[in-house]
């Protein structure tokens, strides 16, 4: 490890007082203990599941993602699944987060109140909005076919719908819960971009005469763009491999019509004992997040300079 | 962290000017479109209190009342006395605290040399800690499955502590290294030059500085801790060190479900939680933001 740059410089100078320069060990004493965990908690486990994958009944080999990929039709129906959920997911909390930051970036009486209240959903225990969510949406005593009800949706004699009993509702119910649980941290992201936009420029463009449309355009949508791609690529990475959502409110079903990649993994390792079969779905999911993955880190590390 | 240093030193922007700018929206149509996104927000929580608060007759009959015909405490009792919640909690504490304690200790200490030194690999190692921050659980939690069976360690704190260090660990280290580069180095630099250790330096000048970060750190740490779920699904098979979360999710019965028993032990997993979030929602927001936003 070779120190440099103004750490350089000072052990220079304190070097000349001590003699003994002994200052390329500090930083990784300081370093090393944080890095050890890592290696020895995330590097190894995740080392140890990579191995596993090549092993199946037949023996070492690729068995395992040739599985996967070609025979396994569920593997594809959970790929759907999962970037169908992800995609509505984050298009949902997006824009909800941007309306509501927008609102909240207004001068408006209980403004402090309201960040809070609208931050509350995040705060939640990952299963309570799932559980909360499969109460509502309960197709016998759920408070929405109630509602439906009231405002004459259903007439007297409709039998309700079972929303997570059947095929064709129960994906979308579990993004609704995902939206409610995701936008109160996208509304903060976006109302601390909007909170950074520099309010002369707002000023400058009004006096230019720029309509109120054309300074959201030319000034608000420019200036959000950074934040904008860190918080949908976060919102993105968090519902592809959401478990908890998914696994309180439908477990995958009915049918497999909701099972999505991180259900399917928890089935075939704890369910159907295949724990090397999951961890081939496993490592293909992290391929999968490569992407978003990489782009969040070049942006986070950039404005970190 | 840039505005929780911010805070200390002085005044906080007082939200940027609206893109609306002179024309005004008349201020009840602002006030009904905040409600209209209010009123979703919050019925899952006014929904949560209700139907814990009836009796699990009336969550099983037609139609649906909005509030409980029959108010009673039933549910909080049942949960306690019955199903030994107390226990999932105490669990809960222990593994989150232990966890956060742990996390905290090692990021600081390393935090501050990551904040301080240049070295090889830096940029590297930074990388994956922040990617090891939001790693897909689902996948981790099969080598730990398999780990706790071979070591004896299935249905004991370590196991839980150690796997929740997995996102814990590198959740802190990543904030204190936010927090610590924004303290001048020319306090560091001083001491050293008058002789110091760097050791010394972090110890009796930044790490003081840093008390602050310290607990945010702690409290972004703990809630996240708490609200886990898939290691405490997969590492616990007994109530001995089952936590919270499980212990929610598992009240949903096969065939019928007891909802205001569900919705109680929901409130009640939720109640630590929400206490810090409502005491601390400042310094959170601020740590939430930090790093993504450097305005």
């Amino acid at each position: 490890m070779s120190v440099t740059g103004r750490a350089a410089t000072v052990s220079e100078r304190t070097s000349v007082r001590r003699s003994k320069p002994k200052t390329r060990i500090h930083p990784f004493l300081f370093v090393a203990p944080s890095v050890l965990m890592l290696a020895l908690l995330l590097v190894l486990p995740i080392g140890q599941a990579f191995l596993r994958t090549f092993l199946s009944d037949a023996g070492w080999g690729m068995d395992n993602y040739v599985r996967a990929v070609r025979d396994d039709h569920l593997a594809r129906l959970a790929l759907r699944h999962t970037f169908l959920f992800a995609f509505f997911s984050v298009v949902g909390q997006y824009l909800i987060g941007f309306a509501v930051a927008l609102l909240l970036n207004e001068r408006l009486p209980f403004r402090g109140m309201f960040r809070v209240l609208f931050l509350l959903p995040w705060m939640f225990p990952a299963v309570v909005p799932g559980i909360t969510w499969r109460w509502i949406f309960d197709g016998l005593f759920g408070v929405l076919n109630e509602v439906l009800y009231r405002v004459h949706y259903y007439d007297q004699t409709d039998i309700p719908t079972a929303w997570l009993g059947q095929t064709s509702t129960a994906l979308a119910a579990t993004v609704v819960a995902n939206v409610w649980r995701g936008f109160p941290f996208m509304m903060v992201l976006l109302l601390a971009g909007l909170q950074a936009v520099n309010g002369e420029l707002y000023e400058a463009a009004s006096v230019d005469g720029a309509s109120r449309l054309q300074r959201f355009r030319d000034i608000t949508v420019p200036a959000m763009r950074g934040i904008s791609m860190v918080a949908i690529l976060l919102a993105w990475i968090g519902s592809f491999m959401n478990f908890a959502i998914v696994q309180v409110m439908t477990a995958g079903g009915p049918a497999n019509a909701s099972e999505v990649f991180a259900t399917l993994i928890y089935k075939n390792a704890f369910l159907y004992a295949d724990a090397n079969y999951a961890a081939t779905l496993g490592i293909l999911l992290l391929l999968l997040l490569m992407i978003p993955g990489g782009l969040y880190v070049r942006q986070t590390m950039r404005s970190n300079r | 962290m840039a505005t929780l240093a911010n805070e200390r030193t002085g005044k906080r922007r007082r939200g940027g000017a609206s893109w609306l700018g002179k024309v005004r929206l008349s201020l009840g149509l602002k006030m009904v479109l905040v409600l209209i996104f209010l009123i979703p927000t919050l019925f899952p929580m006014f929904w949560i209190i209700v139907s814990s608060l009836k009796t699990n007759l009336e969550t099983h009959t037609v139609p649906v009342t909005f509030l409980p015909k029959n108010w009673t405490l039933y549910a909080y009792h049942e949960i306690f006395e019955r199903r030994n919640f107390a226990r999932y909690m105490t669990n809960a504490m222990v593994v989150s605290l232990a966890t956060t304690l742990w996390g905290v200790l090692v990021a600081a200490w390393s935090g501050y040399g990551f904040a301080r030194y240049d070295f090889r690999f830096k940029p590297a190692i930074m990388a994956f800690v922040l990617i090891a921050q939001s790693f897909p659980r689902i996948l981790l939690v099969i080598p730990y499955f398999q780990m706790a069976n071979t070591f004896h360690l299935k249905d004991t704190y370590i196991a839980l502590i150690l796997a929740y260090s997995t996102f814990i660990q590198p959740l802190c280290l990543w904030i204190m290294k936010e927090y610590f580069e924004q303290i001048p180095r020319e306090l560091d630099e001083a001491a050293l030059v008058d002789g110091a250790s760097p050791y010394r330096a972090f110890w009796d000048i930044i790490l003081p500085l840093a008390r602050p970060a310290l607990g945010a750190t702690a409290i972004i740490g703990f809630l996240t801790a708490w609200n886990e779920y898939e290691f405490a699904l997969v590492l616990t098979s007994t109530e001995k060190v089952r936590t919270i979360s499980v212990a929610v999710a598992s009240f949903i019965g096969e065939f019928t479900t007891e909802w205001n028993l569900v919705m109680a032990a929901a409130a009640v997993g939720t109640l630590p939680v929400a206490i810090i979030f409502l005491f601390f929602q400042r310094q959170l927001m601020q740590g939430l933001t930090g790093g993504a936003v450097k305005g």
